[in-house]
């Protein structure tokens, strides 16, 4: 079976329970970018100006400051921290 | 249209358990008219499979325990092991909702169609079984709104049931708007909730329904008339097949069979080749499944878990054989096209990634996609994956990926700037065609 | 990238803006200076430097508003270029130096005391003595202006979204200093065209991003489709359908028994 394409099953969307995470809920986000410019370090945005979450488990402070000023900052509501 | 069928299954294994006896053949467009299946009322069902046992209280263990021996996965097109959302909905309390899908949102599959057609009361018993286990109060067959046919012989056979005194619980017939993602369990769910029609983003997915909402359990028909096999003959007598929706030019052929059975022996003896020569690959699983190249596939048996094993998915049955004589790179942007406009228009990765993608495909199949094009279809694809609130980008995605790789050839002769003129062409069927 | 390339890069997008912006408000300044002086001559210096400075910031403020109308097009998703993030930070770094050169138009007027505008009647409406109405514009236009800019500026701080009704107001503050700017700027034909044509660009842009049809409203036209519910009676013989939509071709072998043979 040399033939059969895959494409990878990653699901950066949805990190693995148990950890703090920041989470979008794709079908609420409008592309605003305001996520993006808050969190740095966590979003980047993809051609259209959709978030790409580049890490979603929350590991330094610095990383929990930015989460949370980008989901105060999210006019559609469409960002979360989840624990 | 003469066609002459025989029963895929092998010799020896064709008992009681099987779901259909004989094929079915069904139009290219629609599942309206069918032959070839003889149709169960209640008492030729009650005679074909005996009576349903009940699973209340402690009989839920075994029937539990049935589904897990003959391993059955959802047959939607997940494949994930039915037990598994059944346990989570279980240890949410009773009074919810289970929901028998069969809204069939795969325009090519028409094997939901053709159970709850022909098998009404087998999905009914799965259903109510079910709901036993898990301890739900509220029954719903889910079907798509124009699906008439389904409509009525689901009416007609809770009615016989209801005449016949059988007990059943509550059931409800929703119809769903006729389009391709209303069969997504999380757009049912958010319906039951009384919201739109629309898949929508769950965190957890064990858990899809709402907080402070009833749990809800979506199955397949499929895997609802498997659960009422199981609940009627046993795990003993159950045969672990498979029903497979094959794609002809004039008509579609709605078959069991065994898991011995290979996919070569499925095409010889339901397909018909337009220019004489054997398929050139398969879309396997519905059009957001993948290409095989028919060397790979034709040896291959059509078993749920020995596909998974070579990277495979069975899906929800469609198997669409393509012509040696058409243009895979073609057919694949033409299904993608489709799969694009069939976009719920929530998510940005969806609306806006997948209409580009599309384009740049139809770009690659007309033979005029430049290799700053090239780039962007690769970014475009590695930006999408995994992006969109349900999972209708990327069973779109994995369908052109597989296309990329299984016509390769084809991609090397379409970026010099030529193209197939392929004299066989619009392979799978859409909606709105003809 | 690297985070260090990232902050670099940043760094240098801004120090690159701040020299274009200084630049062409130096050039600006001179241009009018020039023009004023000689008309009136050099003891109206303080007067010149407000007027040069009010039409910069102005000049800043339309970018800023019509960048704003960008970023949250409804097309904006079919742009690549300029990116997202550069959209954002260019949107963040006009703000500053639209409020720097409105701070000092501000001080040099509410200084000059040949102006007859004064602190009070800088900062408050109604205040001045000279052409009040026109002056009050400016000065409520600062205020929403501020409220548009310190909200977005606290983002991701002050509690739930707050920013995003309030930064509306831009546009009604742009509005504003179109008036003040009207009223009470206009020294040569040239400058009555800059508004005119400054003005119709936003107008347009405005009218573009508020009457575009957005995803949203395709997805509301899908919602709108709901599901039914399938009557159900239960008796044998009493089986009913709905009735197909109007057109929608229903072969009469699907249609149910009673509508076929009323018996």
């Amino acid at each position: 079976m040399s033939r059969h394409a895959t494409v990878r099953e990653a699901r950066p969307l949805r990190p693995a329970a148990g950890s703090s995470a920041l989470r979008i809920d794709p079908s609420l986000c409008d592309g605003v970018g305001i996520c993006a410019h808050l969190a740095p370090d966590l979003v980047s945005v993809d051609s259209w100006g959709y978030p790409i979450l580049r890490a979603g488990v929350l590991g330094s402070a610095s990383e929990r400051r930015q989460a949370d000023a980008a989901v105060a900052a999210c006019p559609r509501r469409a960002l979360r921290v989840s624990s | 249209m003469s066609v002459s069928l025989h029963l895929v299954t092998e010799p020896g294994r064709v008992g009681a358990a099987d779901i259909l006896a004989t094929p079915a053949v069904l139009p290219r467009h629609g599942t309206e008219s069918l032959t070839g299946v003889d149709v169960h009322d209640l008492a030729a069902h009650r005679a074909e499979f005996g009576l349903r046992r009940s699973h209340l209280g402690a009989a839920a263990a075994s029937l539990l325990a049935a589904i897990e021996e003959v391993r059955l996965t959802g047959r939607g097109g997940g494949h994930f092991p039915t037990t598994a959302k059944w346990r989570s909905v279980m240890t949410h309390g009773a009074g919810g909702t289970v929901v028998a899908n069969g809204a069939e949102g795969e325009p090519g599959s028409a094997k939901d169609a053709v159970l709850l057609q022909t098998r009404p009361h087998l999905v009914l018993d799965g259903l109510v079984s079910s709901m036993e286990v898990v301890g739900a109060s509220d029954g719903v067959v889910w079907l798509h709104d124009g699906a008439w046919a389904s409509a009525r012989a689901v009416s007609r056979a809770l009615a016989e049931r209801a005449a016949a005194g059988a007990g059943d619980p509550q059931i409800r017939v929703l119809l769903a708007p006729d389009r391709y993602l209303s069969g997504e369990a999380t757009g049912i769910i958010r319906t039951l909730e009384g919201g739109p029609t629309l898949p929508r983003y769950v965190e957890d997915p064990a858990r899809p329904w709402s907080p402070g909402s009833r749990p809800v359990l979506v199955n397949n028909v499929e895997t609802m008339a498997r659960v009422g096999l199981l609940a009627t003959v046993g795990a003993e007598e159950y045969l672990p097949t498979s029903l497979l929706t094959v794609v002809n030019a004039t008509h579609r052929v709605v078959l069991e069979v065994g898991p011995g059975t290979t996919f070569g022996d499925v095409v010889a003896r339901t397909w018909t080749s337009p220019d004489g020569r054997p398929p050139q690959a398969v879309l396997l699983g519905g059009y957001g499944g993948s290409w095989v190249s028919w060397d790979d596939l034709r040896a291959m048996p059509v078993d749920v878990a020995g596909l998974r094993a070579a990277g495979l998915s069975l899906g929800a049955g469609l198997v669409g054989p393509l012509p040696a004589s058409a243009c895979g790179l073609e057919e694949s942007a033409r299904l993608l096209r489709y799969l694009a406009g069939q976009s719920a228009r929530q998510c940005g990765p969806c609306v806006f990634g997948l209409a580009a993608v599309s384009e740049l495909a139809d770009d690659l199949s007309a033979g005029r996609l430049a290799p700053s094009g090239r780039r962007r279809l690769g970014r475009f694809m590695g930006e999408i994956q995994g992006r969109g609130a349900c999972r209708h980008p990327d069973g779109a995605l994995r369908m052109l990926a597989s296309a990329l790789v299984v016509f390769g050839d084809d991609v090397r002769h379409h970026r010099r700037g030529r193209t197939c003129d392929a004299p066989t062409y619009a392979i799978m069927p859409l909606p709105g065609e003809d | 990238m690297s985070p260090d390339t990232a902050v670099l890069r940043t760094v240098g997008l801004r120090t690159g803006l701040v020299l274009l912006v200084t630049g062409s408000a130096a050039l600006t300044s001179y241009w009018v200076g020039l023009a004023v002086d000689a008309v009136v001559g050099n003891r109206m210096a303080p007067w010149i430097l407000g007027r040069a400075s009010g039409i910069t910031s102005y000049l800043l403020l339309v970018t800023l508003v019509l960048l704003g109308l960008v970023l949250s097009h409804p097309h904006r998703a079919r742009w690549r270029r300029p990116s997202v993030a550069t959209r954002i930070r260019t949107h963040v770094s006009l703000s500053v130096f639209a409020l720097v050169f409105t701070v000092l138009h501000i001080v040099v007027l509410a200084t000059d005391e040949y102006a007859g505008v004064g602190w009070w009647g800088a900062l408050v409406p109604m205040g001045s003595t000279y052409r009040p109405l026109p002056v009050t514009f400016g000065v409520v236009a600062l205020w929403a202006g501020l409220a548009a800019g310190i909200t977005a500026a606290l983002a991701g701080r002050i509690s739930h979204r707050a920013w995003w009704p309030v930064h509306k107001v831009a546009i009604v503050a742009l509005l504003l200093v179109w008036l003040h700017g009207i009223l009470a700027g206009i020294d040569t034909p040239a400058l009555l065209a800059m508004y005119v044509v400054t003005g119709g660009a936003v107008v347009f842009v405005a009218v573009s991003r508020y009457t575009s049809t957005t995803v949203r409203s395709d997805v509301e036209e899908l919602a709108a489709v709901r599901a039914t519910e399938l009557p159900v009676a239960r008796v044998p013989g009493a089986v009913f359908l709905p009735t197909p939509a109007p057109g929608s071709a229903v072969p009469a072998s699907v249609l149910p028994e009673h509508r076929r043979s009323p018996a």
